[in-house]
């Protein structure tokens, strides 16, 4: 085994393959920095090459391009709080207020650091424990996976921010929207609204860059500021030092959390999408004080980032092993490699070992590159957050619009992505937190999928009394205890109105509990007919979800009353809300976005897009009509170099753009509408 | 320079007109065809991807051909588009396994017909196949009799319109064996960590699976046993056992339990389904209307890809079996049998979905 080991770590420095990683960190490192792109798109794009390419290569590249982008997705993360992919939505929490305090270096210091650390330690720790791997697959049935999705369910307690019971409502509401499309027991298409667009589900790109991408840009477009709230020169104790000597500090959090992160990867259909999320609710529970959580905290940076490269590693032992792949990358890594003629099986850890040990290898080398090119980059990156947030606003909105519209190439992931953008304002301004929502969206998917599964295999609850099962039912008691101790604990110091969930706005408030409330009505009587397992599962989180927001109601009419009594009269108070929340501006941006829309349907995105880019400039930073232009102009390089001649997008058949390709004669480069 | 090339493509033409090889066709030259696979990474992807490689040296023209998922509802996502969305000018086209029950049972959100749609290449896969965990029965399962002897099986399976269902499930009701049916599985992984996991009991599969993935990692081991396949049907309609597989077939295990052949409604649908799938396998159907040339050109690309020596020697390592190509002529054969289906046969079908989906 030890040969294996070594004639691995000698394949992956021989040349061509080390020259192939230095070339997929480059790549992963960029997509995996844009939001809306990641590996999964970086597969697609590099695995025609690899066909005309020898094993060892072709895996190194794919693999290195994969393994980066969870370090990578720290920086949109960190500066923007749009999550660079999916595997960093729980770093934003603590990192993007780090990075309003000018505090952006600091966070990268530690997360780069981190996330190198849980990569190296996430391959070595499978290396070590392959034995192991198989065991715990099998030991995790239906049953378990369902019960672990519950236990991510309970983490929402640490998400809440001030309002635990917006925060179940909230929760309930995601996994409801996960049950949209067809159910997978029965092929019938649920909550569709009759249109193709949500045939199969709610497609996730859309909702998280809605809820969590435009929320933050609003703030810099109405407010007029940069990123980082307190000028340069003022900012204090940010650098990249500052943070690799917190990840010193905070070392056996990030052991635990890369050991938690590299076998949570292992269990089939959980993978990177909730480690980082449990990782983060680790860091708020393990920590005696819990106050800064959510504005700054940096143990909030370094969980989930030292957790989510170590899944990376995590993942791949049983793809390869025994043809088990943890989540969707890795499936499609799988199949790459296996046209490459690589076998899945038990030879992958005796007779093709040191194959095994060369990915492993692999996964090593290019954590500890990423990290090292990133630490040198970030002080030059993390400059964006002090630039004027009008310049960052078009480009940012630019990314989120394509990579929204990678979700189901339709005119409904930009529907998508302005509902849920209008949604995920009013939550933000009125103490609705956001990230239960996404939680419950991945969870209640695997949940649904899980539970059939278990309901049919054990004749009903016939599962409740399996050993590991009530494991992770005492786990979800503990969670919830520490949770609600942590709650009480920090109201005793004071309300706190910074941070995500804590905005207090009732008048804004009762525009998110309103629609709600009417959802939790519908929910169930649209599924009334449907066959038991595919109605089961939505119904029973519509009706907590509607006993949730009644109370919220409730309590909210109070608060109004308040106010109106304070203000002395309804219309004071509400023109003293919509003041607060900067309603009349968000109005102002969302009829932009929707303007673009309407447009694109007319001259399609490749043009839409970059007029939108020109004007906002123009409009909202006064900019020059030079700058703005050729801002534009490179945002429409982008469009029609990456994304039509790279990525081969399906674009959406707009008027102008189809007239030409009827009209044009042939050779006319019609690829430039 | 612009009458060159219309002369370039008059000469082009009119060299198919001759019926000589299209040695200059232009129509793909310099464009990229788009493969529209309705699932997520493995299986139909694998095969498209690995074939993708291929298809840009036969398409004439020689395209860039590259593979996009557009994973939902059972393929109907990727279909409808190909039906309702995409262009017809071959540059987008589907690649999927053919969902004949979903047209028979008249499946929701289906918005499409297959006999609608231009029929470019098949390829036939290798014959599905029932396995079980050996431990089912004291001493071991050998053969699919010994399933009687089980109480509590259950089949692991995907939904009821998936192909290895069907063909799984209406074998085993053939033959008579007791079992609850488990859905909602989404990959070959699933299944087989839960079959390995002793959760459920047995399953259907593709031969792709069994020799690439289940037989090196479980049944080599001894924890299942591959019970019976199904038998293959050529285009007059005569069946016979898969040669590749070594284990018997579904009409040998038939014989030896019941000591006749098959016969009834409940044989005579799935005869049906066979005749119009060949048990199954990929379809590559092109939008209705698709520009003729593009047809032609693409009809050719397949052709000669599915049937290139060089493809077929390479195709058995990267996903498992090696596919037969369907030629046109039997493919669209098959559609019209479709379309005209006895209406006995289409509510059999619909009732045994139906009854499915009730459970």
């Amino acid at each position: 085994m030890f040969d294996a080991f070594l004639q691995g770590f000698t394949l992956v420095f021989q040349w061509p393959t080390i020259g192939v990683i230095v070339l997929g960190v480059a790549i992963g490192a960029w997509l995996g920095a844009v939001p809306g792109l990641g590996g999964i798109i970086g597969l697609s794009i590099l695995i025609p090459f690899t066909f005309e390419m020898d094993p060892v290569p072709a895996f190194a590249l794919l693999l290195a391009m994969v393994s980066v982008t969870a370090t990578s997705d720290t920086i949109a993360s960190v500066l923007l709080g749009v999550p660079g992919t999916a595997a960093s939505q729980a770093t934003i929490l603590d990192g993007h207020p780090l990075a309003m305090k000018g505090e952006a270096s600091r966070a990268f210091g530690a997360a780069f650091t981190v996330s190198a650390f849980g990569g190296v330690f996430g391959a070595f720790i499978l290396a070590v424990s392959i034995p192991l791997v198989l065991p715990i697959i099998l030991a995790f049935n239906a049953p378990e996976i369902f019960m672990l999705g519950v236990l991510g369910l309970s983490m929402v307690g640490s998400l809440t921010g001030g309002s635990v019971l917006k925060g179940l409502a909230i929760g309930c509401f995601g996994v409801v929207l996960s049950t949209v499309g067809t159910g997978d027991t029965v092929p019938i298409p649920r909550f569709n609204l009759g249109t193709d667009y949500l045939i199969d589900s709610l497609p996730f790109l859309p909702v998280v860059l809605g809820i969590f991408a435009i929320p933050e840009l609003m703030e810099l477009a109405l407010k007029d500021t940069s990123i980082s709230r307190v000028p340069k020169d003022q900012a204090k104790g940010g650098g990249i030092l500052r943070g690799i000597k917190d990840a010193w500090v905070h070392k056996w959090l990030a052991v635990r959390c890369a050991a938690l992160g590299s076998y949570i990867g292992i269990l089939p259909g959980l993978g990177a999408a909730i480690v980082d999320w449990l990782a983060y609710g680790h860091a708020v529970q393990s920590a005696k004080d819990r106050s800064r959580f959510g504005q700054g905290d940096i143990r909030g940076v370094i969980g989930p980032e030292a957790a989510n490269n170590a899944t990376q590693g995590g993942a791949l032992i049983p793809a390869v092993a025994f043809g088990i792949p943890g989540g969707v990358g890795v499936a499609i890594l799988l199949s790459a490699l296996m046209i490459q003629g690589l076998r899945p099986g038990p030879e992958m850890l005796t007779k093709d070992a040191h194959v095994t040990f060369s990915m492993v290898w692999t996964i090593v080398v290019a954590n500890l590159l990423v990290a090292g090119v990133l630490m040198f980059w970030s002080r030059q990156v993390a400059r964006v957050a002090f630039l004027p947030g009008h310049l960052i606003v078009p480009g940012v909105l630019f990314f989120v619009f394509m990579g929204s519209w990678l979700g189901g190439a339709s005119l409904g992931d930009w529907v998508s992505v302005i509902f849920f953008g209008i949604l995920g304002y009013l939550m933000k301004r009125s103490g609705w937190s956001r990230p239960p929502l996404v939680l419950g969206l991945i969870l209640g998917d695997i949940m649904e999928n899980k539970f059939n599964i278990a309901w049919r295999v054990h004749d009903g609850w016939g599962w409740l009394d399996r050993p590991i099962v009530l494991i992770i039912i005492a786990l979800i008691v503990l969670t919830i205890y520490l949770s609600a101790r942590g709650i009480i604990s920090t109201r005793r110091q004071g309300a706190i109105e910074q941070g995500e969930g804590r905005e207090r706005n009732p008048l804004v408030s009762l525009m998110v509990t309103a629609p709600l409330l009417a959802f939790f009505v519908w929910a169930p009587i649209e599924s009334a007919e449907w066959p038991r397992s595919i109605r089961q599962f939505p119904a029973t989180f519509a009706l907590p979800g509607l006993a949730f927001v009644l109370l919220i109601v409730i309590s909210e009419m109070r608060a109004v009353r308040g106010a109106v009594i304070e203000h002395a009269g309804l219309g004071a108070a509400w023109r003293e809300a919509r003041e607060k929340a900067l309603l009349k501006r968000g109005v102002m941006f969302f009829a932009y976005l929707i303007a673009m829309v309407l447009a694109m349907l007319v001259i399609g995105q490749k043009l839409a897009l970059p007029i939108f880019m020109y004007l906002y400039l123009r409009r909202w930073g006064e900019y020059s009509r030079r700058l703005s232009g050729a801002y534009a102009l490179a945002g429409y390089a982008v469009l029609v170099v990456f994304y039509e001649h790279t990525l081969h997008l399906f674009w959406f058949q707009a008027l102008l753009p189809e007239w030409v390709i009827e009209v044009a004669p042939k050779g006319f480069p019609t690829w430039l509408f | 320079m612009k009458t060159k090339t219309f002369t370039a493509i008059a000469l082009g033409v009119a060299a198919v007109a001759l019926s000589a090889p299209p040695a200059q066709a232009q129509y793909f030259k310099g464009e990229t065809v788009k493969l529209i696979v309705g699932f997520g990474p493995g299986g139909t992807d694998t095969i498209a991807r690995f074939l993708s490689q291929h298809l840009e040296k036969h398409i004439p023209g020689n395209p860039k051909v590259i593979v996009q998922n557009m994973p939902g509802a059972a393929t109907m996502k990727a279909m409808n588009f190909i039906t309702h969305k995409a262009r017809p000018d071959g540059k987008t086209i589907g690649f999927n396994p053919f969902q004949v029950a979903a047209q028979l049972a008249g499946q929701p959100g289906m918005r499409f017909k297959y006999q609608d749609l231009i029929y470019i290449a098949g390829l036939q896969g290798g014959p599905g196949m029932v396995l079980a965990r050996h431990d089912l029965a004291p001493g071991g399962v050998k053969s699919a009799s010994d399933l009687f002897k089980a109480k509590g099986l259950k089949y692991a399976g995907r939904n009821p319109i998936h192909g290895s269902d069907v063909n799984a499930m209406i074998t085993l009701d053939l033959l008579g064996v007791k079992y609850d049916y488990v859905s909602g599985f989404r990959n070959v992984p699933s299944i087989k960590t839960s079959i390995q996991a002793a959760e459920t009991h047995f399953t259907g599969f593709s031969m792709g699976s069994w020799f690439k993935n289940l037989k090196p990692t479980m049944a080599d081991k001894g924890i299942i046993v591959g019970l019976y396949h199904l038998d293959v049907m050529d285009t007059k309609g005569n069946f016979s056992p898969d040669p590749r597989y070594k284990i018997p077939s579904f009409q040998q295990v038939y014989k030896k339990v019941h000591g006749k052949a098959p016969s009834g409604p409940t044989w005579d649908a799935f005869k049906f389904y066979t005749s119009v799938t060949f048990g199954g396998g990929m379809r590559i159907f092109a939008p209705p209307k698709t520009n003729a040339e593009a047809v032609r050109d693409l009809r050719i690309g397949f052709k000669n890809a599915a049937t290139d020596p060089e493809v077929l020697k390479r195709m058995g390592d990267a996903i498992g079996q090696v596919m037969k190509y369907i030629p046109v002529d039997a493919g669209e054969k098959q559609l019209k049998e479709l379309a005209n289906v006895d209406p006995k046969i289409a509510k059999f079908w619909k009732d045994r979905i139906a009854s499915f989906q009730k459970q």
